[in-house]
């Protein structure tokens, strides 16, 4: 699992690569706790490039999608289909804010 | 032409109907809501459509497939629903040819969709608003992505506002209450909404029938009936003004059912008399008073789908392998009773409350799993540790395979629809929670564990579970940790 952050004006990005499962969780967890608090309230996961994932990594999104509510924050996840598979399995687009590509959920703060 | 169809609604105006389903896939007059806004698409010539779908996804996808059975290619997206449709718009991100209509696929409309495009089409307005008799009908022309009067597709939006509308002959239906969702039920069925296509045959004056249906004329007394395949109405049963009957309901002797909707996998029983009602299963709902009810007696009212944990061979294959487990224990009792005399000989074990897989039915009618004693004893080694549980298995509270047990105050406190997934798999002694996720982890590990569990469960996963805790009763983390 390979994580990269940036930013786009106040926007927090998180692209995330790889494996996306129990054995990474945590240090995801941590680290996206961290931009959660340090942030701007404006947060993307893109997982676009995820080629796995199980149903810790969804808890770790359930977490992301909490601490940004806490926060009255936005988060706005970009799914694989693999990642969207698990996602619309466990009914969570009906909590998150999904789009179909890191542009388009950039573009979605913009619009809002 | 391409066509986004807005299929989101969360359908709370619609409840208790909508409590397993949504609004989409509520059936009226015998096909899905979905279905008769599709087939007005087919019978234009469309050819692909894009739905988008929130709650109940898996659902209509699984209904509606990719499409073919209507010569039509859907494609489908997610949302978390009833968002701004400009923002659903914004996240679609597919190609779309102009013009290209959008329309919502969770209302109802007759009236002659090409009667629409053929008139839109000859204005130059980059947006065209469908109206029905005067009231929005929920569908857009549209030549400029630009320029959309996207309030109007908002289900809950019924005053017309688009800058140009073209006004064709019909009617919508919001379906934006029981009372509106039983009305469009009837109009149906007296063909008042004469551009839906009506499933099944009439087989005498007023009674139009589905396959493989037993119904008689002289069940017929005055009025329109429709009634769905594979029913079975007994011949002194009364049908009074329009009845809807949805797919597989049994009719029992003597009933009376008058001005209601009754729909699929549906028992009313022997005398009962129906009027202005909606009858899903068990629920009675009368749209004259605004009452709905939860009928317990079975003999009265049942829903024919309603399936347990605890019926067919499950509980004796279970109880059994319980029993089978209990006496491969037996000598780590005594084991376990030493432990516990050394280690904690003050408080030797502790009683938790957890939630079974034994069913009643609460003050209201409604089954419920009740709760049980769960012992464990005072010990740090997990497998000596949860050995009571074994007596939970034997008992039928516990299943051998399922999710993990939680208390009923935790399970109460999921509300939403993802959070209830998981209470669709049964509790067990060992499952993917009690074998991979740490102890300690949060509510949502175990949650999302278990709602994967939940979706996946069957024979063949529980065995693959069942070999894996073998082989994690037998490691030393097992009688270590």
């Amino acid at each position: 699992m390979i994580l990269n952050e940036k930013k786009h004006g106040d926007i927090d990005v998180v692209e995330l690569t790889g494996r996306f499962a129990m054995a990474n969780f945590s240090d995801v967890r941590d680290r996206l706790k961290s931009i959660i608090e340090e942030g701007e309230g404006k947060l993307v996961i893109d997982m676009e490039k995820v080629t796995f994932i199980d149903s810790s990594a969804c808890a770790v999104l359930i977490s992301a999608y909490k601490g940004m509510q806490l926060r009255e924050g936005r988060l706005v996840i970009v799914t694989s289909s693999i990642v969207q598979s698990l996602i619309e399995l466990t009914r969570l687009h009906t909590i998150f804010d999904i789009s179909p590509s890191q542009a388009a959920a950039l573009l979605t703060f913009d619009e809002s | 032409m391409d066509v986004i169809i807005f299929a989101d609604r969360e359908g709370q105006e619609l409840l208790p109907l909508t409590d397993q389903t949504c609004v989409a896939l509520l059936p009226l007059a015998g096909k899905l809501i979905l279905e008769h806004t599709l087939e007005a698409l087919v019978d234009v010539g469309i050819k692909k459509v894009h739905i988008i779908l929130s709650p109940f996804a898996d659902q209509v996808k699984l209904k509606l497939g990719d499409g073919m059975r209507w010569g039509l290619t859907l494609t489908y997206s997610t949302s978390r629903g009833e968002e701004s449709t400009l923002q659903e718009f914004l996240k679609l991100q597919i190609p779309l040819a102009f013009p290209f209509l959008m329309l919502r696929g969770d209302v109802i409309r007759s009236g002659s969709v090409k009667d629409f495009i053929e008139q839109a089409e000859l204005l130059a307005a980059p947006c065209v608003q469908a109206l029905y008799g005067g009231e929005n009908a929920y569908m857009l022309l549209c030549r400029n992505a630009a320029d959309l009067d996207f309030d109007t597709l908002n289900w809950n939006n019924s005053i017309s506002l688009a800058k140009t509308a073209v006004d064709v002959v019909g009617h919508v239906s919001r379906i934006d209450s029981l009372a509106a969702f039983h009305q469009a039920n009837l109009d149906a069925a007296a063909r008042r909404l004469d551009t839906l296509l009506i499933p099944g045959r009439e087989t005498a004056l007023g009674l139009t029938q589905g396959r493989n249906t037993e119904v008689y004329p002289q069940n017929i007394k005055q009025g329109i009936a429709l009634i769905g395949s594979n029913c079975h109405i007994h011949p002194s049963v009364e049908l009074i003004g329009e009845v809807v009957i949805g797919d597989h309901v049994i009719i029992d002797k003597r009933a009376t059912i008058e001005s209601s909707v009754i729909l699929p996998h549906t028992y009313v029983g022997e005398l009962i008399e129906l009027r202005n009602a909606i009858v899903r299963g068990n629920d009675l709902i009368r749209v004259d008073n605004g009452s709905i009810l939860k009928i317990s007696d079975t003999f009265l009212l049942a829903d024919l789908t309603t399936t347990y944990f605890n019926t067919g061979l499950g509980p004796f294959f279970n109880r059994t392998a319980g029993l089978f487990l209990l006496t491969l224990s037996l000598p780590f009792w005594f084991l376990a009773l030493g432990l516990v005399l050394t280690q904690n000989p003050s408080k030797p074990f502790l009683v938790k409350r957890l939630r079974g897989n034994k069913i009643v039915l609460n003050d209201f009618g409604v089954p419920e799993r009740t709760e049980f004693s769960a012992v464990e004893l005072n010990v740090t080694p997990p497998v000596l540790r949860y050995l009571p549980r074994v007596f939970a298995v034997v008992n039928g509270d516990l299943n051998l395979m399922g999710s993990l047990p939680v208390s009923l105050e935790v399970a109460k406190k999921r509300l939403e629809e993802w959070e209830r997934l998981a209470d669709q798999a049964p509790s067990g002694l060992f499952g993917p929670t009690q074998l991979n996720v740490p102890a300690g982890a949060s509510e949502e590990e175990i949650l999302m564990s278990d709602s994967v569990y939940a979706t996946q469960v069957n024979r063949r996963t529980n065995l693959r579970y069942l070999f894996l805790s073998i082989q994690a009763l037998i490691s030393s983390k097992a009688w270590t940790h």
